[in-house]
């Protein structure tokens, strides 16, 4: 994969989904993730990956969750508002059903291909994963 | 050549030369035809010459500090994603992290391959960097 050839457009597209309750049913991460990936998949295309995170805060004495879902994509369209306000609308019309009240919040970020203002092209580089082994203690064999 | 970690990197390391989640680490874009890492990643025993150990006509664009977020839990070195801006110049084909904060703008890692996007042809914008979530290396 070339992200910087000439006709592509890379961007990255963070949702963060705060609950604005404290959930009284257990949502597991198995049934978030399954769930979340499916609809994005729908969203933005199979030329694309996701990360999700977990985090948890604390608000008048109850443990709420919030979510992270970080989106890199080639197949939507960055530069057009209108695409931005319709991931927006979908992914909080989404998150409602399946969490209930919530908030989401939306960043993105153009990664690579044409910001469509007369500036040149972004362009972009995906570091290697590092070489990284629970296994490896002294005394072993790689 | 590979990724590879300097080997005066881990004896200065082993020296406490380095403290990596305070020191100012940074990346630099590199046109390897004016920098021949393989004559000196494993084999020098001195700093390389020069204003952080590279020729100037091989350092295409340096990052800030890459400190703002990062960690080095259980061994593994990571950072933020970052960004060079307004990139101009040769062809560059690796990316070197050094420590700017070191005695001598000490050499950590190169990286020429599975770096997906190398190499890179500036052409005046930005040049995004997305670290990989395992970090940049691991000891």
């Amino acid at each position: 994969m070339d992200p910087n050839s000439t006709h592509q457009q890379w961007s990255e597209w963070e949702f963060t989904v705060r609950l604005l309750w404290a959930p009284f049913f257990r949502v597991t991460l198995q049934d978030v993730e399954y769930n979340v990936a499916t609809f994005m998949r729908k969203g933005f295309g199979s030329s694309s990956r996701m990360k999700m995170e977990k985090k948890q805060r604390v608000i008048s004495g109850e443990l709420r969750d919030t979510w992270v879902f970080t989106v890199q994509t080639e197949a939507a369209n960055v530069n057009d508002p209108s695409k931005r306000q319709y991931m927006l609308d979908s992914v909080t019309r989404f998150m409602e059903n399946g969490l209930g009240k919530v908030d989401v919040g939306m960043e993105v970020r153009l990664l690579a291909g044409s910001p469509e203002d007369g500036k040149p092209a972004e362009q972009w580089l995906i570091m290697p994963p590092s070489v990284v082994t629970t296994k490896m203690i002294m005394g072993d064999t790689p | 050549m590979a990724n590879a970690l300097y080997g005066l990197f881990k004896q200065a390391l082993m020296n406490k030369e380095h403290d990596l989640n305070t020191d100012a680490v940074k990346a630099t874009l590199i046109d390897a035809a004016d920098y021949d890492a393989a004559g000196t990643i494993n084999t020098d025993t001195t700093y390389v010459a020069g204003a952080n150990g590279v020729a100037d006509a091989a350092k295409v664009a340096v990052s800030g500090t890459l400190q703002a977020a990062a960690t080095i839990t259980l061994g593994v070195f990571d950072t933020d994603n970052f960004t060079w801006s307004t990139v101009s110049g040769d062809v560059s084909e690796a990316i070197l992290l050094w420590n700017d904060g070191h005695a001598s703008d000490g050499l950590i890692a190169w990286y020429d391959t599975t770096v997906t996007g190398l190499p890179v042809t500036p052409n005046g914008g930005n040049i995004n960097v997305t670290v990989h979530g395992s970090g940049w290396f691991a000891l």
